[in-house]
């Protein structure tokens, strides 16, 4: 679906546009201390997982985002996994989500034999449309999974009603929320769960890694089972029994402690990492809103209750033979940009085990004219040559 | 001679071989961090020539390559899989994952593995699989 490493020459043809290197889409970044750290661990000798530097890192996330606890997990797709336990689905279950996102969302739930219901999304933050939610449920509804896109928040107070009126579970899919909120709430707290992710495309990185943030005190210890292989570890280790044993079902979720040590070292940087991508955010927003006056894009929107994270900034063109044009010209000109997601309500597996009962236009819409402009820290002049080079290809 | 009191010999202590910060300084330096880049394909590459197996994939964990092994067989709820009971939770764990009922048989006095003279009574009507185990392999 996407190579986020794209690195041709760029050819500007004669137009005044820098030329030199590429920008590439993606740029992991190294907040410098990562490797000390990881060095600590390896000296430690204390490599399998839930050693000092998970602990550090999980009190550091509660502390950042104001959770009642965090559990790190080897990925976002297994906190989804591990909610999807926690919460005891069952096959025939119904999970209302949108379609507009990563696999992951629906395959945690399609694995415990549940069905992910499909919704279109709101054509203005690409979010999952509350107001489409209350038709999608039947008695077969277990839980909502909102997903915040380019870390800009669903409505939560909304589908937070829904979901209690109705008795359902809320899983926020938090992959590219964090530090962003919701009237002053961090994402992926704000649910009965949240699920994190620090793969290497996102703001803060290990590699592969992620989150789950569990809201609900009476879910901590069911969680902790499941992620330690469905054993009861935890307690044996806090000495509330005398050995541990199989208790449940469960994965091994968690991480080795180099991840987790690469991890805190960026921690110990969110924020400024967060600030750095929102300016380039903003210039980005600033230096395209000429052409969205022009009508000839549309940039993202982040309503006023909202504070996102600078993790993506996008443009929608109006086709999707354009919007391939502009990819191919970006392109041509040095500058790396992706389409993102294959809906998943007409995808193969999406078709095998989800359900789909409404059209879902803007979905599709966003499927077929949405860009993303490179975005990393440190980016600075490079993202004026990317706005340049937009801007040209709407001048030619 | 009894060892001196209070000197503790530890039941087990990772061996490092010098050479893994090297190859993350590696790694860190490339930038390409997420899963399946250049390392990942070399580990792949050394276990196929060291074990002679097909093709190998890295896991983050041996209880996800049961997990997989779960999923690639098409294990189905209500199937029967046969396995020592003497073993890791994640043995077990892989299989119920998927609906699946594992069936304990006994292990031998002598390797402490899966007794294989008792798999005949074990197969019953639904059965799909029998996993040995073998001890050397820890998690």
């Amino acid at each position: 679906m996407i190579d986020d490493r794209v690195s041709l020459p760029g050819q500007p043809s004669g137009q005044s546009l820098p030329s030199a290197q590429t920008v590439p889409f993606n740029l992991p970044h190294m907040v410098g201390s990562e490797l000390a750290y990881v060095l600590e661990a390896y000296r430690a000798g204390a490599l399998a997982g839930d050693g000092s530097f998970t602990r550090r890192s999980q009190i550091l996330l509660e502390r950042l985002l104001g959770a009642a606890r965090a559990l790190l997990t080897h990925s976002c797709t297994a906190a989804l996994e591990l909610a999807a336990l926690a919460l005891r689905i069952e096959p025939g279950d119904e999970i209302v989500m949108p379609s507009y996102t990563f696999a992951s969302t629906a395959n945690a739930f399609a694995l415990r034999g549940a069905v992910p219901v499909f919704v279109d999304i709101r054509p203005d933050t690409l979010n999952i449309d509350e107001s489409l939610i209350e038709n999608a449920l039947t008695s077969r509804t277990r839980a909502i999974v909102p997903v915040h896109y380019a870390g800009i928040a669903c409505e939560m107070d909304d589908i937070a009603a829904i979901a209690g009126q109705h008795r359902l579970a809320v899983v926020e899919d938090a992959a590219q929320g964090m530090l962003a909120s919701y009237r002053g709430r961090a994402l992926g707290t704000i649910g009965d769960l949240g699920c994190l992710s620090f793969h290497e495309t996102k703001n803060i990185i290990s590699g592969e890694g992620g989150a789950l943030l569990v809201n609900r005190p009476e879910l901590v210890e069911r969680c902790e089972i499941h992620r330690e292989k469905g054993t009861d570890r935890s307690r044996f280790f806090r000495g509330e029994v005398d050995k541990y044993t199989w208790c449940d079902l469960g994965s091994s979720y968690l991480p080795g402690e180099i991840v987790a040590a690469f991890l805190l070292a960026q921690l110990e940087h969110a924020q400024r990492i967060t600030d750095d991508r929102l300016a380039s955010w903003n210039t980005y927003h600033d230096g395209l809103a000429h052409l969205e006056a022009r009508g000839v894009l549309r940039r993202p929107t982040v309503p006023n209750h909202v504070t996102h994270n600078g993790h993506m900034f996008h443009v929608r063109l109006g086709s999707l033979t354009e919007r391939d044009a502009l990819i191919s010209y970006l392109k041509r000109h040095g500058v790396g940009s992706v389409f993102h997601y294959v809906p998943l309500h007409s995808s193969p597996a999406g078709l095998r085990f989800g359900r789909t009962p409404e059209p879902m236009h803007e979905t599709d819409r966003a499927a077929s004219t949405l860009i993303r402009l490179p975005l990393w820290v440190g980016i600075g002049h490079d993202a004026h040559r990317a706005i340049d080079v937009v801007t040209s290809f709407f001048t030619m | 001679m009894a060892p001196d009191e209070g000197t503790l010999i530890p039941f087990n202590r990772p061996h490092l071989t010098g050479q893994e910060i090297d190859y993350l300084l590696e790694a860190h330096a490339s930038g390409v961090l997420a899963g399946d880049g250049a390392f990942t394909k070399r580990c792949n590459s050394w276990l196929e020539r060291s074990t002679g197996t097909a093709k190998a994939l890295l896991t983050h964990s041996c209880t996800a390559a049961l997990e997989m092994g779960a999923l690639l067989f098409g294990i189905q709820p209500g199937d029967e899989i046969i396995m020592p009971s003497y073993t890791f939770v994640s043995t077990a764990n892989a299989f119920v994952l998927r609906g699946g009922v594992p069936v304990f048989v006994d292990v031998r006095p002598d390797t402490l593995n899966l007794d294989e003279t008792l798999l005949e009574a074990a197969n019953t009507r639904l059965q799909w699989a029998a996993i040995p185990r073998n001890l050397a392999t820890r998690r």
